[in-house]
């Protein structure tokens, strides 16, 4: 078996390289949200690009201070969400990473994370003249038979528009494989996370925030399978049998893409992120006994950000606690207002269960709302009140 | 009879307490900081022992804290202000379960504990909005020294608001209210309501374990006019400890002996 490194390395160069690789052979590119059914587009030929995920590779290349600056000159409010700050500023910026993402034909959002990232593409459509489409999710609850039809609707609408737009049609069968591979990441990528249920984890929480990628990249694709096996395989084969005594924490939110580990440098083998539960985002649920459409409706309706803050917060305290976490560190991130609401519910909530945790303020890819300092000093004395 | 030091580098002052095996407080320093915090500190320690009848060979141990600690070159270990600040209020009033700093850079609450452990803390916004720099900078602006403050919000007679708690912003506002001939004492105590609105802010975040005593902690509580305005936010008595701004300083050298002790018990 190919190592996990050598998968990850080929999927990235791959996504890289298709949108040029479309171009060339006349295969449609659509720019898509993080959530956003990719099997149905996939199924249908369309190269899908994620300008989040961009954005963070932007963010990652230390250039996301440069490009937020260069999005001024677009008259862009600097309070924006980060990632799409980043994305406009890269129109602007003499030299974005890989040359920047070659211009699409269509654009699909959804709403099922924020209320930023349709808005987001609906500038790009007016300003640059490509169509677009909205998928529109209510909020998540636990009756989903009132909104699937809504939604499957809108899936027929979404299938339509791409045909209009591309003079492709839907393979059906195809769109089985995608979303049974989906379903197959899934559940590899929930078991990646377990293993670091063990003492000592395994897995740094850097190593799987730096695995994410194909869940955005390949998923429905069996390479995304192939690489959380292969990683599974090794992580399994290396496992520690030394019980260490160490703190063990659960990071709630994004990780800071612009740091060299993803989070600040203040953790060591006594102190460490086993989880971070914003990675787990993308572990959608994909029901086995359902139908095709069904399933997608349910994996992308049912997305952490769309659920009710109740349910958000029942989740995080169910993981602390399965994680066997000493404390939570609570990342609140300027960007994404969505995010920061569950920050105080849930605090209270630890608190309750007797679970310490900590407020940290900062920001997943702007490297300027980011203060060293004053985070280390927080997550130290965090340690200290935890080792006291 | 060994004593421990406790040092307390914060980003305005240096502070240092030099305790007994009692816990009692034998000597104390403080100096403004200069640019060089090691410096200072060195400086601020060669006060404490000319000026104090201790010899140096009977100190067995430097614990540093605060904004500046790890320039501390010849302490022999360092904590976080939150622990210090938690030991320092604790013990100095036991029935405290909050614990409020406000420091020149940063402004805390810790909640602790019927032991005194820390089990929770906040910390104030990226910005200096309710912290001791808001006010140093606010009074610069109005003519009068800090230590004046106080004093003189004693006489306000109207409440003013400051429609921002940016220190840049407010500093603005401040200087049209002179302009507009406000009395200077009405500023200083929207000052001080300002400070406290931020204060409380934080306050709500933490999760204290019981609605026990408040003490207010840094040499901002010296200041008579803030620490009343803060008790009427909170709605709740505050304490104020005989030497505020050595209350770190004081924990971290209580902390280094205790941890001693239990060392020589193992
Ligand atoms: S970070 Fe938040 S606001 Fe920004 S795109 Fe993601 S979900 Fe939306």
């Amino acid at each position: 078996m190919a190592s996990s490194k050598s998968i990850l390395a080929k999927i990235f160069a791959e996504y890289y390289l298709s949108g040029a690789q479309a171009r060339q052979e006349g295969r449609p590119i659509a720019y898509v949200t993080a959530f956003t059914p990719v099997e149905i587009l996939r199924a249908m030929d369309v190269v899908c690009l994620f300008p989040e995920s961009y954005a963070v590779v932007c963010s990652a290349s230390n250039k996301s201070q440069e490009m937020i600056q260069a999005s001024t000159m677009a008259s862009f409010s600097q309070d924006l969400c980060s990632y799409s700050l980043i994305s406009f500023g890269a129109d602007h910026y003499p030299r974005p990473p890989y040359g920047g993402l070659p211009r699409p034909d269509m654009l699909i959002a959804t709403n099922n994370q924020c209320g930023t990232t349709f808005l987001w593409f609906k500038l790009l459509s007016q300003k640059q003249n490509i169509p677009l489409f909205i998928i529109d999710y209510p909020a998540a609850n636990p009756n989903q038979s009132a909104t699937r039809p809504y939604i499957e609707e809108q899936y027929k609408e979404l299938i339509k528009f791409v045909q209009k737009h591309t003079d492709r049609n839907i393979n059906t069968q195809e769109l089985n494989e995608q979303i049974i591979c989906s379903r197959k990441a899934c559940d590899l990528w929930l078991r990646l996370h377990e293993l670091n249920k063990e003492v000592p984890p395994p897995l740094t929480a850097t190593e799987i925030v730096d695995s994410l990628f194909p869940m955005l990249a390949a998923k429905g694709t069996p390479s995304a399978c192939d690489f959380y096996e292969a990683l599974i395989e090794e992580k399994q084969a290396i496992r520690n049998e030394n019980s260490t005594d160490s703190l063990r924490l659960l990071w709630h939110g994004y990780p800071m893409w612009f740091l060299r580990k993803r989070f600040p440098d203040c953790f060591d083998d006594a102190f460490q992120v086993v989880l971070n539960d914003y990675t787990l985002w993308w572990n959608l649920d994909y029901p086995d006994e359902q139908g095709d459409m069904d399933a997608l409706i349910s994996a992308y309706s049912k997305t952490y950000l769309n659920r009710t803050l109740n349910h958000k917060i029942d989740w995080v305290d169910a993981l602390a606690r399965d994680y066997s976490v000493d404390g939570v560190i609570c990342h609140a991130n300027r960007s994404c207002r969505r995010a920061l609401a569950d920050i105080v519910p849930l605090r209270d909530r630890l608190h309750k269960k007797e679970i310490p945790s900590v407020i940290i303020e900062s920001d997943m890819a702007h490297a300027g709302c980011y203060s060293g300092e004053q985070v280390k000093l927080r997550i130290e004395s965090f340690r200290e009140s935890l080792s006291i | 009879m060994k004593y421990v030091l406790g040092i307390d580098a914060g980003s305005s002052y240096i502070k240092l307490v030099l305790i007994d095996e009692q816990q009692k407080t034998v000597a104390r320093n403080i100096i403004k900081r200069g640019a060089d915090i090691d410096a200072s500190c060195r400086e601020s320690y060669n006060t404490l022992l000319n000026t104090s009848p201790i010899d140096k060979n009977d100190i067995n141990g430097i614990m540093a804290t605060g904004y500046g600690r790890k320039q501390v070159t010849f302490c022999n270990e360092v904590i976080t202000e939150i622990t210090a600040l938690s030991v320092g209020g604790f013990t100095v009033a036991p029935d405290v379960r909050t614990i409020i700093d406000i420091g020149g850079q940063d402004s805390k609450v810790i909640a602790v504990d019927t032991s005194g452990k820390v089990v929770d803390f906040v910390m104030n916004h990226k910005c200096s909005a309710g912290t001791g720099k808001f006010l140093e900078v606010t009074s610069a602006s109005l003519g009068v020294t800090i230590e004046d403050l106080g004093r003189l919000s004693q006489a306000a007679d109207t409440r003013l608001r400051l429609s921002s708690t940016c220190t840049v912003f407010a500093e603005s506002e401040i200087v049209s209210y002179i302009a507009r001939g406000v009395k200077k004492e009405n500023i200083i105590k929207a000052l001080h309501a300002a400070i406290s609105g931020q204060i409380v802010g934080l306050f709500h975040q933490v999760n204290s374990v019981d609605d026990g005593k408040i003490l207010l902690a840094g040499g901002v509580a010296l200041n008579e006019g803030l620490v009343h305005e803060l008790s009427g936010w909170l709605n709740r008595e505050v304490l104020v400890p005989e030497y505020p701004q050595y209350t770190g300083a004081y924990g971290a050298a209580i902390y280094l002996q205790r941890k001693r002790k239990d060392r020589k018990t193992d």
